[in-house]
């Protein structure tokens, strides 16, 4: 079982992918599953990864938004199979993960809140970001450090 | 003296204290003066979008939640602020909000921004709402931030305005 699939363009597997796989499962304690890693070659390969992805690791994919993405045909195969699963964005299913500027969404993202990578990893929220969205964000009362002021008649 | 308190306001939780709307590019002015300032040494709970905005939904379902969620609304005013869309949707939100809950929006002005860069929502809020314009110095800074601070704390149980005025009827 896997945490989230990483969708990730082949040119960017190398440079990007594989060390952000690595980085999530040593400090952050979560599973990706990596197209060329963990998905056993042969024919069929997009059912294999359709499978894979809905089965395995449980709907969530984490698109890695880049200038190849949008080059990429698996990661076009499944921005369109990963939509069919969450198509009203209300289980963030489907997660943006920008890491170049003026990357332009595939329609099948736009008005979607991203995790821009860059700025995340400058101020320390990568982590966080990440395991909430991948975990659906409910413990969010949960991790208050501070009280909020409340009125004076509570 | 007359007090007015509008119940349902009062006695409600919220999860932020102020949730800002800016546009991203003035990201470095919030991280450094406005976060540092009221959640590091105030300990206001803000709601900043790229780290409180949940992944995966909608910016607009993000959006609603957390004006729901947040007791005041502030804007920062920048002549990026004018042009961008989000931040004029945001700003359109915040003015009905607002005065559905019968309070006030907090204006900020980053830096002055020409008639011509300014759209009517903005001029309008502008000339409703007290407007804090961020300025130069040390002295005047320290000032700008014991106002917005105010503001921000307006009818919660920081707030001894009310308090004080009370006392100040008794012991005349």
């Amino acid at each position: 079982m896997y945490d989230f699939y990483l969708a990730v363009a082949e040119s960017d597997l190398e440079a990007f992918g594989i060390p952000f796989a690595e980085m999530v499962e040593r400090r952050m304690n979560m599973k990706p599953c990596v197209t060329l890693r963990d998905i056993v070659p042969g024919t069929a390969k997009y059912e294999t990864m359709a499978e894979t992805l809905e089965t395995r690791c449980n709907g969530k994919v984490v698109f890695v938004l880049s200038k190849n993405f949008n080059n990429s045909e698996e990661c076009q195969f499944l921005v369109q199979f990963a939509k069919t699963l969450d198509p009203y964005a209300k289980q963030q299913k489907l997660i943006p993960l920008v890491i170049d500027k003026n990357v332009k969404l595939p329609r099948v993202l736009e008005g979607l809140v991203c995790i821009n990578y860059n700025a995340a990893l400058r101020e320390n929220w990568l982590g966080r970001r990440l395991w909430e969205a991948v975990h659906g964000g409910t413990d969010r009362h949960a991790r208050h450090r501070r009280r909020t002021l409340s009125s004076p008649y509570s | 003296m007359q007090f007015f308190f509008s119940q349902s306001l009062q006695e409600r939780f919220f999860e932020y204290d102020i949730f800002p709307s800016y546009d991203s590019s003035d990201q470095d002015w919030v991280t450094q003066y406005l976060m540092s300032e009221l959640e590091d040494r105030q300990e206001l709970r803000l709601c900043i979008h790229p780290r409180d905005f949940v992944p995966g939904l909608f910016v607009v379902d993000n959006i609603q939640a957390a004006v729901e969620r947040s007791r005041k609304l502030m804007v920062l005013f920048t002549k990026n602020f004018a042009k961008s869309q989000w931040c004029m949707y945001e700003l359109r939100l915040f003015i009905m909000e607002v005065q559905e809950r019968g309070e006030e929006l907090i204006v900020v002005f980053l830096e002055d921004i020409p008639a011509e860069d300014t759209t009517s929502e903005m001029e309008a809020a502008s000339a409703v709402y007290p407007c804090y314009k961020w300025p130069d110095g040390a002295r005047a800074r320290k000032k700008f931030w014991k106002a917005l601070y105010k503001a921000a704390i307006k009818g919660t149980d920081r707030d001894r305005s009310v308090l004080d005025k009370v006392l100040k009827k008794l012991f005349k």
